[in-house]
């Protein structure tokens, strides 16, 4: 009776303990199912799916026709009803595929779920990966995609990303840009003209002169909920590392990523850039005598609450920002501008420049539900329809040059797209770092809130990143 | 007895082999993949002996989320417990009510980990600033508020479940036993040390155990309330391993950890079982 009662225990131990490791899961798909179409044919409809540039007519075949399902595992939330819209019009014109859409995105990382997709043997046909690093972790799943029909159409640079040894592993999502937003009206209260904005200096001195505006109540009638000129997200560690890390990586790699991942070592000589960067926005917002209260900012505080309620004159983010700040005002939507990411001792009017993400389609995916997949991005980003989509409802600026007089419907994005233009974009460069995000966001942006709350240095946030990095490439 | 030995395993069956299948074959796998180097997704684990245990033993981050965690478990289990058992003995003192106030307490129970994180982080990052007390602002930004908001989340979640168990052990004290104490002239706080507590000791037994694994694995509330920050300060063991399987991407190393995590708490367990069975009583 002790024994069992024993035994019980143990395996009751065992039972709790363990109950952890039981993640991932999921049913695995059936990889062989309907893999049975005839090779020619599909090569056939392939061709014809690809190259009608129109693709309106419901006349071109997918899949010979046979029933498909593909699974699109996506990370951008701000499309995901966009997209459901566009999948709807696209299983009209080809009653065969089935389109399954699964988003996943704000805080939780769409990585971790393919990872787990992964280890399950139950990867998505669709998926979003990008630079040479995911590219690399991924490889046993990217498709190449170097003969789709979009490839020669594409912006110069856009493919370079997930270009790996020639080979074209993604279909570009948009690009995106990011730097400091700021709202120029405010700005223009105090007398600031944000247009002339070109320097570091212009920039704080801009700052100084909006905060005393605030200070003295010379802004009360106009924006009387206006507080700080600035908010540092302190919360969110992605936006002071995968995005804040760029303005130290991209003078120090000449603003190349594969430079950054081939990489043994970083320097961060231009640490002094990203300290003055971060000080300069701390200094002009609510946590300026105590830096630990930017760590309860995250990105919706900063975006939703404190810039779109006109509390904040200026944030770091991009032009993604901006469906969310008209769902709350859209005149301070449609206030918001970039000034430029000064970066000390480099180019100090210039934003950042990022291809958001790729289309990566399922290697491992049957044959015919990889050529429906291809047909389906190809239909989403060439035929009229689609660019149409593309531009007016996800919002996003064309990566490819046949989009006629298609234009971002969006000011803020306008804005970025007239920086772009006047050749101000730097090109971001975290995607090249060892682990990737991990080390701009666990790494490094860990030990930027570590400056945060008191408990690192400055000097200690480079050292110790320098140290982590060797120890990756290692 | 060959019937009955038949029976016996017919209905030992289904625990079996659920339990060889989410339990036996994980854990000797996930040791398997710790002698391996892993990223998850490339198909072939390649093995590498015991170098990853080397690895983690060398990780400093590790072994802080290690003390972290076992700080955190000392103080949770003690508090849950002493707040369950005093909210079990309220709720069975007889009083208008005691029944609704037994619903009261168990009810965050069944609210999931993770709501809860989000729905605490709200009270702590959006309504202790508003009160405009100095004491209440720039919560889970520190080690120090990190640990105390947890602590606050665990034991409001945990204090419910544990009262029911110990409600049960009370109400199996016979009166008679009560009834004679105090006919001695025991009073009220000797009942309850020499009384009731040891006859309780069996309920203890269990919620002491409940409670050091419970804490020792905790994820949700860790993950959505302060999700390590700042700067992993606030990072727990469970957290610290899907940050190496999942940020890492070392299932290996992860797998290690994992090793060493069960290894660790099986021990503890145990020793606690043993010293608790000793103390238990019957009527």
């Amino acid at each position: 009776m002790k024994k069992t009662k024993k035994l019980t225990a143990l395996l009751l131990v065992m039972a709790m303990v363990l109950s952890l490791g039981a993640c991932g899961g999921g049913d695995k798909k059936d990889n062989q199912g309907s893999g049975n179409g005839d090779a020619a044919q599909n090569k056939d409809a392939e061709n014809s799916g690809g190259t009608s540039e129109d693709g309106g007519e419901a006349t071109d075949k997918v899949a010979n026709g046979e029933d498909v399902k593909v699974e699109i595992l996506q990370y951008k939330v701000e499309i995901e009803e966009a997209l459901e819209g566009a999948i709807e019009k696209y299983q009209k014109l080809y009653p065969n595929v089935t389109i399954k859409l699964e988003t996943i995105g704000g805080n939780d990382s769409v990585d971790t779920m393919y990872k787990a997709r992964a280890a399950s043997g139950n990867m998505p046909d669709i998926f979003n990966c990008a630079g040479p690093v995911s590219c690399a972790l991924y490889e046993p799943y990217l498709e190449d995609l170097s003969d789709q029909p979009w490839v020669q159409y594409a912006n110069s640079g856009m493919l370079d990303l997930n270009t790996i040894d020639g080979k074209i592993y993604g279909m570009p999502v948009t690009t995106e840009g990011m730097g400091l937003i700021v709202n120029k009206e405010m700005f223009a209260a105090a007398g600031v003209d944000v247009a002339t904005l070109d320097s570091f200096d212009k920039i704080e001195e801009a700052f100084n002169t909006l905060q005393t505006a605030i200070d003295n109540g010379d802004l009360k009638d106009t924006y009387p909920d206006l507080e700080n000129v600035a908010s540092v997200q302190g919360g969110a560690s992605w936006v002071l590392g995968n995005h804040g890390i760029n303005i130290c990586l991209s003078p120090e790699f000449e603003e190349d990523v594969f430079a950054c991942s081939k990489a043994e070592k970083v320097e961060f000589n231009y640490a002094d850039a990203y300290q003055a960067y971060t000080e300069l926005q701390l200094k002009y917002s609510a946590a300026k005598d105590d830096y630990k209260q930017a760590l309860s900012v995250d990105y919706n505080t900063a975006v939703q609450e404190l810039l779109a309620t006109g509390k904040v004159a200026c944030i770091q983010q991009g032009n993604w920002i901006y469906g969310d700040v008209k769902a709350i005002d859209q005149t301070i939507a449609d206030s918001l501008v970039y000034i430029p990411a000064p970066i000390k001792g480099y180019k100090e009017d210039c934003i950042f420049s990022i291809v958001s993400n790729y289309w990566c389609v399922n290697k491992q995916s049957d044959d015919n539900v990889k050529e429906a997949a291809k047909h389906f991005l190809n239909w989403l980003y060439q035929s009229e329809e689609g660019k149409e989509i593309v531009v007016n409802k996800f919002g996003f600026t064309p990566v490819f040059n046949n989009y006629g007089d298609l234009k971002p419907s969006d000011p803020l994005t306008q804005n970025m797209v007239e920086y772009f233009e006047k050749g101000k974009g730097i090109p971001v460069v975290f995607q090249g770092c060892p682990d990737g995000e991990d080390y701009t966001m666990n790494v490094f942006g860990a030990k930027v809130q570590g400056v945060l709350s008191g408990s690192l240095t400055w000097d200690q946030v480079f050292e110790e990143s320098k140290a982590e990095w060797e120890q990756r490439k290692g | 007895m060959k019937r009955s030995k038949l029976w016996f395993w017919v209905f030992l069956a289904p625990c079996l082999i659920s339990f060889i299948c989410i339990v036996l074959i994980p854990t000797i796998s996930g040791f398997y993949y710790s002698l391996t180097e892993w990223n998850g997704i490339s198909a072939a684990p390649k093995f590498v002996g015991f170098e990853k245990y080397i690895m983690v033993f060398k990780d400093s981050q590790y072994w802080y989320s290690f003390g972290f965690t076992a700080l955190f478990t000392l103080c949770s289990v003690i508090l849950i417990n002493l707040v369950g058992f005093s909210l079990a003995l309220l709720v069975t003192k007889k009083f208008k009510g005691a029944n609704f106030m037994r619903g009261v307490f168990f009810m965050p129970n069944l609210v999931g980990g993770l709501l809860l994180g989000y729905t605490w982080k709200f009270i702590f990052t959006k309504i202790f600033p508003a009160t405009s007390i100095p004491f209440l602002e720039n919560w889970l930004t520190d080690k120090e508020t990190g640990f105390i908001g947890l602590l606050i989340v665990m034991v409001w979640q945990m204090s419910g479940y544990m009262m029911i168990i110990y409600i049960a052990g009370l109400q199996n004290i016979p009166d008679s036993v009560l009834e004679a104490a105090s006919l001695d002239g025991a009073n009220g706080f000797n009942r309850l040390i020499r009384i009731t507590v040891p006859m309780v000791a069996q309920s203890f037994t269990i919620g002491l155990f409940l409670m050091l694994s419970n804490s020792f694995k905790l994820f949700d509330q860790n993950m959505s309330l302060t999700g390590g920050n700042p700067n992993h300060a606030t990072e727990m063991l469970a957290l610290n391993i899907y940050n190496s399987a999942f940020g890492s991407n070392d299932m290996g190393a992860a797998q290690a950890k994992a090793v060493i995590f069960f290894v660790a708490i099986a021990i503890v367990s145990i020793i606690q079982l043993r010293v608790t069975k000793k103390a238990e009583v019957e009527a």
